[in-house]
């Protein structure tokens, strides 16, 4: 159970993550898929705080458009999302690492490794897995009681982790923590778009999302 | 949640025995998170463990600690003979490999469109195996060949591999590093090394070598130690490199020419009758036919063909005499002696064989073997080797002279285009990108029914395979122990440092239990790296247990001791200045002059390469805090002799374009006194050529890239400094 701006935030993650078939394709049936659609937009544009909507749903229509603050491009991407195959396939291309399509959205990748500078000789390289970012996700995961999934072990700070403690925070009705971990965490996707623009076409539903993200956090750092 | 037609399915799952609501009480900032651990005192190390590095080849032992899951400081292994207590600078840069951006992350194989995409484990090993058996079946085990650079597991798991498999065609980098040394040195002496005993040496003679560039930092020390005792330490190289900072001396040198240097000295000591009498007398055979042909080689006429002035070579000469038994000509390693030139195997040879008319074999300050330690013979019937193929290595025919043990890579590499080779394994090894001519030996392997390559980060050699699979860092793996020879012998140990970071990695002896499986011959490896690291330490009294705890154990009672070497493992068990085995590869008796396969005219260079000391070949150089070493002080530039660039109009900093046979390039130029003028110096490791290594990606020029493929006759060595140049000025 939850509100739809925590379920916005999970069905994010879930593209960027391994999923089964089956909940793929539930997450992007129809009816699911619009609701998942109305949640981004309403986030894009409302000044209320994350999973605290204030107008029904069916007041969508006197909001405005994804147009408004996604490229058209993005927007029609959007609309179709893709099928489990062609999700796994972009995955399989462009979620692992050591290509020059790699896309790997882990956020350790796009931020300093350690604010501890004589930690190592490389303490303050970019683009180095299990960074600052990674311990303290980890640290606040075992916090709040959360178990890390095995294959995601060392990427506590993968993207879909920080959706779904996102999700999970509104979930608990933590509005200001979880808006603070907005904007506190998700800051590295303007560095990680660049990423997916680079990959043209194939990458526009990623990066469609990545700017959904990216616009909710700027609306809700004006809230401050 | 009725109003919402999605359901929220997290895998992020709330740990054993935890309410759902901690969470408000457990949330912290980033900010306060980071205060709080500024504000803690420095935390203890978790643990330390002990690895190997795998910088470079020489592997030094060091001790690790890790904090917070992450690898911390590194403090070299004071015990280990290689590094004495010391890493150097790419010791710690290289580390960072581990948590790479640049990692490969999960088995890959190329699509009908070129490019890689990720598969399953399952997938891959399915489908190795199935085109390994067909090949079997087809062609037999001799169209099977693997190429790996030698790891303490990479070695013992691909050699076992491949025997299993029936197929002795198991090669290392050898071509392009110290294969022409070994197989030289080994006509000589039936050893292929000899260690110059330079801490206690009075005269040291270095040909190419440079201790202070490809660094193993208990050699450095050595060459410290002889320094401060005053001993006279002459470097002969094209280019000053910075092991001249140790110097008294530097004799430049024409590149290729360095066999007639060594001509010309020994003619000197032979005419004058001032060598070792009774050692040549009694200890070796041949020397009458060495002494008639040094009997051309003036001082005069080497000076002519290296440029170094005829009184400077008589009194080189001399000097190693006066200084000898306490000296020697250090044996070099990739350069002059290893795998550079046409005639570097003959240059080992009559290395050795100068060094026998100073009588320094096994004296102190003279050169010596190292002693050694190893594991004995495992009775676990789950280690019995495979039964060894009958067949040899495949080039041994072709290259007579060349190491088995090593093997000519490029020629089982060439054999792929010829069709005798159909399935290729790389371990470890940018044989694409190092060995010879890259784009050549790209082009042989598109031939090869099967390609596999094995590594932590995409290379050159990957991108021209059809299957990449994903080992994990060496700091993340458990490997067989290293038996380290020296003054004192050592067992050390790669342990695991920090656990591994991607799941679907494997370590080297995963992979290959798993192709071994997959392949038919899975009875061959049922046991783990646990199991084969404590059972090879048991049969020298020490257990796995004993060699984590320290890391690096020595064996003082094998220590060396200083005393005449009088027999060899030759045909004689002499020193031999004659070979029958290199006469019947088409080389004279004993060593005489061989001209390089080329040498520049008027208005040409030789392009000449060599280590600078933050990196090691194509390895480091995608390591960002290295490279970040290489811009700040513009060590991509190439280098040019002063009074030639003035001739030519070019100025420091220019750009050039350099252009061989095969390659043209454009880079900056470094115009300096310190090269000699028929050279041009381009540091080897530069040139990176594919986007995956994001760090190295078109920084500079690659040396291998201006070579042509070929192969150092009877020797086996990729001549890489066997290419000439022409250079202009861009836009002039």
């Amino acid at each position: 159970m939850g509100s739809n701006d925590a379920l916005v935030f999970s069905t994010m993650a879930k593209y960027f993550s391994p999923t089964t078939e089956s909940d793929w394709v539930e997450a992007t049936c129809p009816s699911a898929w619009a609701s998942f659609l109305d949640g981004v937009r309403q986030l894009l544009q409302d000044d209320a705080g994350l999973g605290q909507a204030t107008t029904p749903a069916h007041h969508m229509h006197a909001r405005k458009p994804l147009q408004t603050f996604l490229a058209n491009d993005e927007v029609n991407a959007l609309f179709t999302p893709p099928t489990f195959a062609e999700k796994q396939a972009f995955a399989a291309k462009h979620l692992i690492g050591g290509l020059p399509v790699s896309a790997v959205p882990v956020e350790s990748l796009y931020v300093q490794w350690t604010s501890k500078p004589n930690a190592t000789t490389f303490a303050q390289k970019e683009g180095l897995y299990i960074s600052d970012a990674a311990l303290y996700m980890q640290a606040l995961l075992d916090r709040m009681g959360f178990e890390v999934p095995e294959e995601f072990a060392s990427y506590p700070d993968h993207l879909s982790i920080e959706l779904e403690l996102l999700s999970a925070l509104i979930d608990e009705g933590l509005v200001e923590e979880a808006r603070m971990f907005l904007i506190e965490r998700f800051a590295w996707l303007t560095t990680y778009r660049l990423q997916l623009v680079g990959l043209g076409k194939e990458a526009l539903f990623a990066l469609a999302l990545v700017d959904a993200i990216l616009g909710i956090r700027a609306q809700q750092a004006d809230r401050a | 949640m009725t109003e919402h037609a999605i359901t929220r399915r997290s895998f992020l799952a709330r740990s054993a025995g935890t309410c759902a609501v901690v969470a408000g009480s457990g949330f912290i900032g980033f900010s306060a998170w980071e205060q709080a651990r500024a504000n803690d005192a420095a935390p203890a190390p978790e643990k330390t463990a002990h690895s190997l590095c795998n910088s470079c080849s020489s592997k030094c032992g060091f001790t690790a600690q890790v904090t917070d899951g992450r690898i911390g400081i590194m403090i070299g292994d004071k015990d280990h003979p290689l590094c004495d207590g010391t890493l150097c600078a790419r010791g710690y840069g290289y580390a960072s490999i581990a948590y790479s951006k640049d990692r490969l992350t999960n088995p890959l194989k190329k699509n009908d469109a070129g490019e890689f995409e990720a598969i399953t484990w399952d997938q891959a090993f399915s489908e190795i195996g199935e085109k390994v058996q067909d090949i079997l079946k087809t062609s037999g085990p001799a169209a099977l060949a693997m190429i790996q650079d030698p790891r303490p597991s990479g070695s013992f798991y691909t050699k076992r591999f491949m025997h299993a498999l029936g197929s002795a065609n198991v090669y290392t980098h050898g071509v392009s590093c110290n294969m022409s040394k070994n197989s030289g040195m080994t006509q000589a002496l039936g050893v292929a090394d000899f260690t110059s005993d330079v801490a206690n040496t009075d005269m040291v003679m270095f040909i190419g070598r440079s201790y202070a560039d490809g660094i193993r930092p208990s050699s450095l020390h050595a060459l410290q130690k002889a320094r401060e005792r005053g001993a006279h330490i002459v470097i002969v190289d094209p280019r000053y490199n910075s092991s001249c900072l140790y110097a008294d001396e530097w004799v430049p040198i024409k590149p290729a020419t360095d066999l007639a240097l060594i001509l010309g000295m020994a003619h000197v000591l032979v005419e004058q009758d001032t060598y070792d009498h009774d050692y040549v007398e009694n200890y070796t055979v041949g020397f009458e036919d060495w002494a008639e042909r040094l009997k051309e080689y003036t001082p005069q006429w080497a000076s002519e063909i290296c440029g170094v002035p005829a009184e400077t070579i008589e009194r080189l000469a001399n000097e190693m005499w006066e200084a000898a038994p306490k000296a020697s000509i250090e044996q070099g390693w990739r350069a002059a002696t290893g795998c550079s030139h046409q005639n570097s195997g003959e240059t080992a040879r009559a290395l050795c064989l100068f060094n026998t008319l100073l009588g320094c074999w096994g004296l102190e300050g003279g050169a010596f073997f190292p002693a050694s330690m190893s594991a004995g013979k495992l009775e676990d019937e789950r280690f019995a080797a495979p039964e060894a193929p009958t067949e040899k290595i495949l080039g041994q025919a072709e290259f007579p002279l060349s190491s088995g043990g090593m093997g000519v890579a490029t020629y089982a590499l060439q054999q792929v285009a010829e069709g005798n080779v159909k399935g290729v394994f790389f371990y470890q090894s940018n044989c694409v990108g190092g060995y010879s001519n890259p784009a050549t030996l790209a082009k042989f392997l598109e031939s090869a029914e099967l390609s596999v390559a094995i590594d932590v980060q995409m290379t050159e050699t990957c991108y021209a395979c059809q299957y990449v699979l994903p080992d994990t860092s060496y700091l993340e793996r458990l490997e067989v122990p290293e038996f380290v020879g020296g003054v004192i012998p050592a067992v050390s140990l790669r342990d695991r440092v920090i656990d591994k970071i991607h799941p679907e990695t494997k370590p080297v002896d995963e992979i290959f239990v798993g192709l071994a499986d997959a392949c038919g011959v899975g009875e061959y490896f049922q046991f783990t790296v646990d199991e084969l690291a404590d059972a090879q330490l048991k049969t020298i009294g020490l257990s796995l247990d004993e060699l984590r705890e320290k890391g690096t154990i020595t064996f003082p009672e094998k220590q060396l001791v200083y005393e005449l070497k009088t027999k060899w493992k030759t045909p004689s068990e002499k020193v031999q200045f004659t070979s029958e085995a290199c006469e019947n590869a088409g080389f004279p008796a004993s060593p005489g002059w061989l001209e390089p396969l080329v040498m520049p005219k008027e208005g040409e260079f030789r392009l000449i390469g060599g280590k600078q000391n933050i990196h090691a070949h194509t390895q480091t150089v995608n390591i960002e805090s290295l490279m970040a070493i290489t811009k700040q002080y513009g060590l991509d530039r190439v280098w040019m002799n002063a009074q030639v660039a003035a001739d030519m109009g070019i100025e420091d900093g220019d750009e050039i374009e350099i252009t061989s046979s095969e390659f043209s390039g454009k880079t900056r130029v470094k115009v300096t006194e310190r090269l000699e003028p028929t050279s041009i110096y381009l540091p080897s490791h530069y040139g990176r050529m594919i986007p995956e290594q994001q760090t190295s990606y078109g920084v500079g020029l690659s040396q291998m890239d201006f070579v042509p493929f070929h192969i150092e006759p009877g020797y086996g060595g990729t001549m890489s400094q066997e290419v000439i140049v022409t250079v202009s000025k861009v836009g002039a």
